[in-house]
């Protein structure tokens, strides 16, 4: 008699892409799929628990979104509980780190509930198959979820509490008007790398984003300006300032 | 706020910017001159994908990384806790009658600016303005204040407490207050010390330092300034449903000394972890909750004066529904 060996149904994708085309899971993907079912509730936890993914029997984030919610769809919620807090806890210190560059200290916090609750949600939301990229790509779905609920931060940090440089102001005479409208490049990658976030946070945050955006992203004074709607000299006089007050700091001047 | 087919064409752009990135072919350039409607979008994103490449990874010490990973667990467990609570109101009713009932909700809301109109069923984390967030707690602070600032026992502890229990109580969403395992109860740092700031500067109330007849320190201490009262018509406004409820708690807790309000905030806060986090709430758990979980200070307030608070919320039917964040362990940084 031949034995047959039921090989578990995977659920396809059913989401489409821009192109119109439906989403699909990468082979290796689904191979990882079909042998997590084959698995015991013990043996699935602690291969769940794997976080580091050189360690044998890691499993990718874009199988456990998979059997997240199968498991929510069985009914089996404990399990699948479980399964979520593992997976945020891989993801935890990525988001928080990728949050610290780009946002002030002081919104980093409020903004890391607000992705962690919403990946929480997203994944569980079983009404909806608008997440089905987190199976494909996870760490792009989780990057684009990221910035997206940075935005309104974003928008927070740039109203932040630099104010207009004194050039702005049309009263001042035109002799005290002559600050250039670039800035040379400055060397300052090498002092973001050497003393990074505990230094920029030292600046206002309008200043940070400034500083960061020249530096770190390298764009041009005049869509720096545009960006956070301040005149090109405000933007380069920030620039000087903060390009000051950072040197000072790392000379332990402040 | 863009439409789902907006954000989904979005999203689509935003995949191409990373896979030339991943390709180390950086296509910003190429792509804002085949979508220019996007062009502010990707100019951003750009910049945070450069950004998070410049700049080094900050480290986390063995301890940090645990808080950060208790804080993540509290979020999660929240998250968890709404969405099967709105999976739960759910039950019964048409998803599009639900969608749509939502939606007008925010409609109504986006126009007529009003908070109260804000439904069980929506999700949390809704509101992002942190200007609106500041300025209601100042008025909470306010009504607070305004009421209490003459008695002998009110001041910063007293005064945090009140603030706690009438956000839970209340159920006012607005506060989105942050409270971590302290000594004296759930504590919210940032928002005292930003609320009192926010009192001073419209000129409703400002703190002093209470001194006793020898001229020793005993505490701070709450003034009324010139528009003290001004708070007012943003309170009604805000919070008509609440406000009885609100008014009621904080003269319930006028005469009481401040250790009585730090065990009833504690027993509150422990029981609505508990609820959060979807584990069984008995008198016994809630005690452990606070007396193995909480802060060692807590050991030293008899066992009996726990058991009596607990029996004593649900004699007033302020029995917690599991509202608000789960509190955390104690650290500045998360």
């Amino acid at each position: 008699m031949q034995s047959r060996v039921a090989v578990p149904q995977i659920e396809p994708l059913s989401h489409q892409d821009g192109d119109g085309e439906e989403f699909t899971r990468s082979p290796q993907v689904e191979a990882q799929i079909i042998e997590a079912l084959s698995l015991q509730q013990p043996s699935l936890q602690q291969r769940v628990a794997i976080q580091d993914f050189r360690q044998s029997g890691y499993l990718k984030e874009e199988c456990i979104v998979y059997l997240i919610r199968k498991l929510l769809k069985e009914g089996e919620f404990a399990l699948a509980d479980e399964l979520v807090q593992y997976l945020v806890l891989r993801i935890a210190k990525q988001v928080h780190r990728q949050l610290s560059k780009s946002l002030h200290e002081s919104l980093v916090s409020e903004c890391y509930s607000d992705v962690m609750s919403e990946v929480t949600c997203r994944i569980v939301d079983l009404s909806s198959n608008r997440d089905d990229y987190a199976q494909v790509r996870f760490g792009r779905w989780l990057t684009m979820l990221t910035f997206n609920m940075m935005r309104p931060f974003f928008r927070l940090q740039d109203r932040g509490r630099a104010s207009d440089s004194i050039d702005d102001d049309p009263e001042v005479p035109n002799e005290r008007k002559k600050v250039p409208v670039d800035c040379k490049p400055l060397p300052d990658a090498q002092l973001l790398e050497k003393e990074g976030l505990a230094l920029l946070n030292k600046l206002d945050p309008a200043k940070r984003t400034a500083f960061l955006l020249r530096h770190g992203a390298g764009w041009e004074i005049v869509a720096i300006s545009k960006h956070l709607g301040r005149s090109t000299k405000t933007i380069s006089n920030w620039l000087k300032e903060a390009q000051k007050q950072l040197q000072a700091m790392q000379r332990g001047a402040l | 706020m863009k439409t789902k087919g907006e954000q989904k064409r979005l999203d689509h752009v935003f995949d191409l910017y990373l896979a030339s990135v991943e390709a180390n072919e950086d296509s910003l350039n190429e792509l804002i001159a085949r979508f220019p409607t996007y062009e502010i979008e990707l100019r951003e994103f750009a910049a945070f994908i450069k950004i998070d490449e410049a700049l080094p990874d900050r480290d986390y010490t063995e301890q940090e990384e645990q808080l950060l990973n208790a804080r993540t667990i509290s979020i999660v467990q929240n998250a968890l806790y709404n969405s099967r609570r709105g999976q739960a109101d759910t039950v019964g009713k048409k998803p599009a009658a639900r969608v749509l009932k939502i939606k007008a909700g925010n409609a109504r809301r986006r126009r007529t600016g009003s908070a109260t109109e804000r439904t069980a069923q929506e999700k949390p984390y809704v509101s992002r303005d942190l200007s609106r967030r500041h300025i209601a707690r100042a008025v909470l602070s306010a009504e607070i204040v305004s009421r209490l600032w003459k008695e002998r026992t009110f001041g910063r502890v007293k005064h945090q407490k009140v603030v706690h229990l009438c956000e839970h109580i209340g159920q006012l969403r607005e506060i989105r207050g942050e409270y971590r395992r302290q000594a004296a109860g759930p504590l919210d740092n940032k928002l005292i010390y930003s609320v009192e700031s926010e009192l001073k500067k419209q000129n409703w109330f400002e703190t002093y330092e209470k001194k006793s007849p020898s001229g020793k320190y005993v505490g701070h201490g709450y003034r009324p300034l010139s528009n003290a009262g001004g708070h007012r018509v943003y309170f009604d406004k805000w919070w008509s449903q609440q406000s009885q409820t609100v008014v009621e708690l904080i003269e319930l807790m006028r005469p009481w000394k401040t250790e009585r309000c730090e065990i009833l905030s504690t027993v509150y806060a422990a029981w609505n972890d508990l609820i959060i986090w979807g584990k069984p709430v008995t008198d016994d758990s809630i005690l452990r909750e606070i007396l193995e979980n909480w802060h060692e200070g807590k050991r030293s307030i008899p066992e009996h004066r726990w058991r009596s608070e607990i029996t004593w919320i649900r004699q007033k039917g302020l029995v917690p529904t599991g509202f608000g964040q789960a509190t955390a362990v104690c650290h500045s940084s998360f």
